[in-house]
């Protein structure tokens, strides 16, 4: 392991990244100001592609970050120096996960045009949101990467002070973390495909919301077209999740678990949304629909924020 | 025949509500348990709790699922027996058998009529009906439909199958497909039709 080499790689990612999300923080609320101004709406395209650049900017210098993870901290055996393992790790672990929905929202908001003005805006104003809940709450070039450098110190103090006995052991626990974590298959499909999901789910929330006030058909079929998109890509992400279970969790308390039921609840929630919207011409049911719609939504924000307080297998905060 | 597809959207409707909030109290009551408590017996306490709330309805859900199918190839008279006779044959073998064996067979049945119904669409024959017009949008509602009946027939019958996980990912490539033909029913059509043109350009 060439430690020193991946504590650079940490420090640089932390002192560059940090000002490039505070930058795009800023220019999000930019949007909100922009959109309220008649002469500056025309240039409001511009603003969120600089907002997107920015993101993605800071997006590519985590890449950067995990393929330094990759090159430097090899897994050696220690008594013949053969490497059998490299940490792959997928850019949306730990607290990446909300900065890749952030920049994932970026993108949607790009293709949000043709719509009136005062709609836009309180589209757009998710970016702010989710960029300050970013910075406030999981900033990924704050410490980047925490419980993984905790990791890689523990096994680099067993590596320099322990026994080969010992050494053998934490290397061989590493190993397994490495191949039924870091690097499965499922960490780098299940995980991505939800918070493409969300960050579609996202946008398509507020029209569900104006619909409920202002009932317009532009409206439904903005909410509809959106959450018909990710409850696709929702419905695959959550299966693909289902294999990796049976494996991963076998004879552990997984189903009921609180993360999966609100996780459920939310699925069935965008299914009966979309159920609903078969017969929409029935009288009433435009408002069970965009009821439904701000409901599932709701239940996607209680889903994520399931994994950092509900206790259970599925949580990192769990108990 | 209209008035009876809508009342069955709104009893699945109605269902998944109701799925979705006892899934909300088994939320909160797992979230303010004691730490650790997942190995304590009230952990067992509480999976058969929330399987005696959910599985009722959940088994009512696979009913109304069970009885959508036939109506795309059966109406009025004829729709009311088929339905009639399947729930009295699962009704039967739940008594004798269990539930899981009356539940199997409801999806079984089911799930042969969706590929007689997948077949007969992708044939355009007339006897078919459908809420909504279109090929695609058709054999998508069709597809999403045979991959859900898959899917549950796997999960509750075939759980400890050496094959459970290949089915499973059968039902997912049918769940998916399904999804991109009914959701994207006008995209797909339209760009058909755009390469069709082209080639008769061509030509």
């Amino acid at each position: 392991m060439d430690i020193s080499s991946y504590f650079s790689a940490r420090e640089l990612v932390e002192s560059l990244g940090q000002p490039m999300l505070i930058l795009a923080f800023i220019l999000s609320i930019g949007l909100l100001l922009f959109g309220l101004h008649p002469k500056l709406q025309g240039r409001i395209q511009w603003l969120l592609l600089a907002i997107f650049l920015v993101l993605l900017a800071g997006y590519g210098l985590l890449a950067w970050f995990h393929i330094q993870i990759y090159n430097f901290l090899p897994l050696k055996d220690p008594s013949s120096g053969t490497i059998f393992g490299r940490y792959m790790i997928p850019p949306w672990i730990e607290n990446e996960k909300l900065y890749f929905w952030s920049l994932l929202t970026s993108v949607w908001l790009l293709l949000v045009r043709k719509r009136p003005v005062q709609f836009r805006v309180v589209v757009y104003s998710s970016l702010p949101i989710l960029l300050f809940l970013t910075l406030a709450t999981s900033n990924p070039f704050q410490e980047p990467l925490g419980s993984f450098n905790q990791q890689i110190l523990g096994i680099e103090q067993v590596l320099n002070t322990q026994d080969a006995k010992t050494q053998g052991l934490v290397l061989y626990q590493a190993s397994q973390m490495l191949k039924g974590f870091y690097n499965s298959a499922y960490m780098w499909m299940h995980p991505p495909l939800l918070f493409f999901s969300y960050s579609v789910f996202v946008i398509g929330f507020f029209g569900s919301l104006f619909m409920l006030f202002k009932r317009e058909k532009e409206y439904d079929e903005f909410a509809y077209n959106w959450a018909k998109a990710g409850y696709t890509v929702l419905t695959l992400g959550l299966l693909i999740g289902y294999p990796w279970t049976v494996q991963a969790w076998k004879g552990q308390p997984w189903w009921f678990s609180p993360k999966v039921n609100v996780t459920i609840m939310m699925w069935v929630l965008y299914t009966a949304f979309l159920h609903t919207r078969v017969y929409l011409n029935r009288k009433g049911m435009w408002r069970t629909t965009a009821i439904l719609g701000v409901l599932s939504f709701s239940a996607v924000v209680v889903t994520y924020l399931g994994t950092y307080v509900l206790p259970g297998i599925h949580s990192v905060g769990g108990r | 025949m209209k008035h009876f597809n809508f009342i069955l959207i709104l009893i699945t409707v109605a269902l998944l509500g109701i799925i979705g909030v006892i899934f909300i109290i088994g939320t909160i009551y797992g979230s303010v348990q004691e730490p650790n408590w997942t190995e304590t017996l009230l952990y067992q306490q509480y999976l058969d709790n929330m399987n005696l709330g959910v599985i009722p309805f959940v088994i009512a859900l696979l009913a109304v699922l069970g009885l959508c199918i036939p109506k795309r190839l059966f109406s009025g008279k004829d729709l009311l027996i088929i339905n009639g006779a399947l729930v009295a044959i699962t009704l039967i073998l739940a008594l004798a058998l269990g539930t899981k064996f009356g539940l199997g067979f409801l999806l079984a049945v089911g799930g042969l009529i969706q590929v007689v119904v997948i077949v007969l669409t992708s044939f355009g024959s007339k006897r078919v009906s459908f809420e909504k017009t279109g090929f695609f949008v058709q054999m998508g509602s069709a597809i999403i439909h045979l991959g859900f009946v898959i899917f549950l027939f796997d999960f509750m019958i075939l759980a400890d199958d050496p094959n459970h996980l290949t089915v499973f990912w059968i039902a997912t490539a049918f769940i998916t497909v399904g999804m991109i033909f009914s959701f994207y029913s006008r995209e797909i059509s339209k760009a058909l039709q755009r390469r069709n043109r082209q080639q008769l350009e061509e030509i």
